[in-house]
């Protein structure tokens, strides 16, 4: 059997996790990864990357744990080992709060983090608007440093980087074999796909190394992340908007909402405004799909659409990609016609 | 009425500043002074890392428990202002190891959300098998007593660089009240043979990734001879040496090693680079000097208030002590008929 020549679209957080994953799983492959955007330019470089997950309510709860499971085991090994500088991955703790008691106080993810318990009556003094909240360590995955550590990785198993805006994935045939689309908000056009759209996300990384703890509002809207070399706080979701320029007087209220949390932090310096576009969708788009024009046949798999909760699901779902890619790797070296896919 | 309060560390300062606020209202002719050979970056604060952790058995002065809570409490105050930065103060949480069970500490209700350690996260750390986890304290020792020379310093309170050789030149310069902090050096101003040095050498590195503390225990080897790993501000103080009666100042090789090896074996992404390394005494007792005598030296009296020998607990402790020397020292203000107003009004 030749090689199977893959294309992977994009180099965010999936397209690279993909491409490390699909070597694994596929054999005699060779991996491109062609994005117009490298880190430190992607969505998943203004990411905070906390692993604590987002609910997809078009995705089934027990796929949503299956795949942050793995995430989090997969980044927990990462975290204890001599790799962890490297790869930006470590433990964090701290608390998730809120103003009115939850529907949930347990969520679907309690036993996959370490050491979930409710937050005592003393804890909570610290947060005097605040009436409920819960205690963890979870992992925090730096997208700064985890994405050239990925790039690393895919280039050590002979993949290869092409910068390179891809207009239609057509101009990946006949060049290559498969194509594995993670192209974000791009899937819009490349995958005709009107139902992914932007929720605009703005954060302030600031210097406080003091602080230890994440500190995340339950409705998700204001965040204090503590990073390697910075602090990062959020946020906005903004539905829609496609804005990447920062606005200062979004910025001034997120500061004013973090400092509310976390009074220490008026001692913050050198803030810096960044601004994302979570490429949010009812469910992640994991899937197959044929693209015929004429006699031409292109596989595609699918692998977007993950919003907010893309560092919490990456590994998961960039593993379950690549064993599409291998199906469809695997119908292309049978002799049964392509349609059989 | 001269106070004079001899030593510059976390003691020295806190108990200074404590004093002041305290009497300066209702006393007009209070003067308190500082006096030490050594300031910061110079004193044995300095070098500790500043994890609030008394020790794990409970002190043979049950005092001490009491001063240990009020410390944490007052330090709890502090967090919520947009000071805590400044002075050196954080939350922090982390991991106590051991190699068997062992009973909860006495000041498991005093930190937050104190728990035990779950199978997951002593995977993390082969060589224990049970172990504790719990949101403490950070009060750096550099930072805190930088803050409060500047906290005294605004209330006028004066600093004097000298070698004090006695108590009784203190007494015959003027000092109407003497509080000695002087701490693992104590007995060079009155012998006290319940004081020793535990010295400890502490490694530190840049490792902005650590955000937990993590302290072994081995009852065989004894409190801090085991590897410890404190995140503070900015630097991750390493450790794990406590030598009783060890007076060398200078940094060993053989202890770099065994604190370099132990704590690299207990987190084995610590690839950091070291910034510094030094040495500091524990002022060790088997409790805290903290009571009242009476000197004569010619014709007067002079009060003096020892507050000193707080081992490796002295940051944890120091708050709850302040207010204690404080209490003291309004004892001789009353027996001096100094006192204007009734204590009440404090």
């Amino acid at each position: 059997m030749d090689t199977v020549r893959i294309a992977v679209v994009g180099a965010g957080l999936m397209g690279l996790s993909t491409a490390v994953c699909i070597p694994t799983l596929v054999p005699r492959c060779s991996v491109t990864v062609i994005a117009d955007k490298f880190t430190p330019d992607t969505t998943s470089d203004v990411a905070a990357g906390i692993l604590i997950p987002h609910a997809y309510p078009d995705t089934p709860v027990h796929k949503q744990k299956q795949w942050f499971r793995e995430t989090f085991d997969h980044l927990f090994s990462i975290a204890n080992s001599a790799e962890a500088g490297d790869a930006g991955v470590y433990l964090v703790s701290g608390w998730q709060i809120f103003r009115s008691m939850p529907t949930e106080e347990v969520p679907f993810w309690a036993d996959v983090v370490l050491g979930f318990r409710k937050m005592t009556e003393a804890e909570l003094k610290k947060f005097p608007q605040h009436v409920f909240g819960q205690a963890f360590t979870t992992l925090k995955c730096e997208g700064p440093v985890y994405l050239p550590w990925l790039e690393k990785r895919v280039k050590r198993s002979g993949g290869l980087m092409v910068p390179q805006r891809i207009e239609d994935l057509w101009e990946l045939h006949p060049s290559f074999d498969i194509v594995v689309n993670c192209s974000g908000l791009g899937s819009r056009q490349l995958a005709g796909d009107s139902t992914i759209f932007p929720v605009r996300g703005q954060v302030l990384k600031v210097q406080a190394p003091w602080l230890k703890h994440f500190i995340r509002d339950g409705s998700g809207l204001t965040y204090i992340y503590p990073g390697t070399s910075n602090v990062t706080l959020g946020g906005t979701r903004q539905k829609g908007d496609w804005n990447l320029s920062p606005d200062a007087e979004i910025s001034r209220d997120i500061f004013s909402r973090c400092c509310a949390l976390e009074p220490s932090l008026h001692r913050a310096c050198d803030i810096r405004e960044k601004v994302g576009l979570r490429p949010s969708r009812p469910g992640i788009r994991l899937q197959k799909e044929l693209l015929a024009q004429d006699s031409r046949r292109l596989p595609v798999v699918h692998h977007y659409g993950h919003g907010s909760g893309g560092f919490s699901m990456h590994w998961g779902t960039a593993l379950e990609a690549a064993r599409l890619v291998n199906e469809c790797a695997q119908a292309l070296g049978s002799p049964a016609p392509k349609s059989k896919l | 009425m001269r106070v004079v309060v001899i030593g510059a560390g976390v003691i020295g300062l806190s108990t200074a500043l404590c004093i002041h606020d305290r009497y300066q209202p209702v006393l007009q002719s209070l003067d308190v002074r500082v006096y030490a050979d050594r300031f910061t970056p110079l004193t044995n604060t300095d070098v500790a890392a500043g994890l609030w952790q008394p020790y794990l058995s409970n002190p043979s002065n049950p005092q001490e428990t009491h001063w240990n809570q009020q410390t944490f409490d007052y330090l709890l105050s502090h967090l919520h202002s947009p000071n805590a930065a400044d002075m050196g103060l954080a939350l922090i949480s982390g991991y106590n190891l051991f190699h068997e069970a062992v009973p909860d500490p006495s000041w498991k209700d005093i930190v937050l959300g104190f728990r035990k350690l779950t199978p997951r996260e002593l995977d993390m750390f082969p060589d224990y098998s049970y172990g504790w986890f719990n949101t403490s304290l950070i009060l750096e020792g550099k930072r805190y007593l930088q803050w409060l020379t500047e906290r005294l310093t605004e209330r006028g309170v004066k600093f004097s660089q000298r070698k004090v050789e006695s108590l009784e030149e203190v007494a015959r310069g003027g000092a109407d009240v003497i509080i000695n902090c002087t701490g693992v050096r104590a007995g060079e101003l009155q012998p006290d043979p319940m004081l020793q040095p535990g010295r400890g050498q502490i490694i530190k590195v840049d490792a902005p990734w650590m955000k937990h503390f993590i302290v072994t225990h081995d009852p065989e080897r004894g409190i801090y001879r085991s590897p410890y790993i404190i995140p503070g501000i900015r630097e991750v103080t390493l450790g794990g040496i406590f030598q009783l009666g060890n007076w060398s100042e200078v940094n060993n090789i053989q202890d770099h090693k065994s604190i370099w090896e132990g704590c690299c074996r207990l987190e084995p992404t610590l690839k950091a680079e070291i910034v510094s390394e030094c040495t500091g005494f524990r002022p060790v007792r088997p409790q805290v000097r903290l009571e009242r005598e009476r000197l004569r030296f010619g014709p007067s009296n002079t009060e003096l208030i020892h507050n000193y020998g707080h081992g490796g607990y002295g940051l944890t402790i120091h708050w709850g002590c302040a207010l204690e020397a404080a209490k003291l020292f309004g004892e001789v203000l009353e027996e001096r008929k100094l006192l204007r107003m009734p204590p009440s009004h404090l």
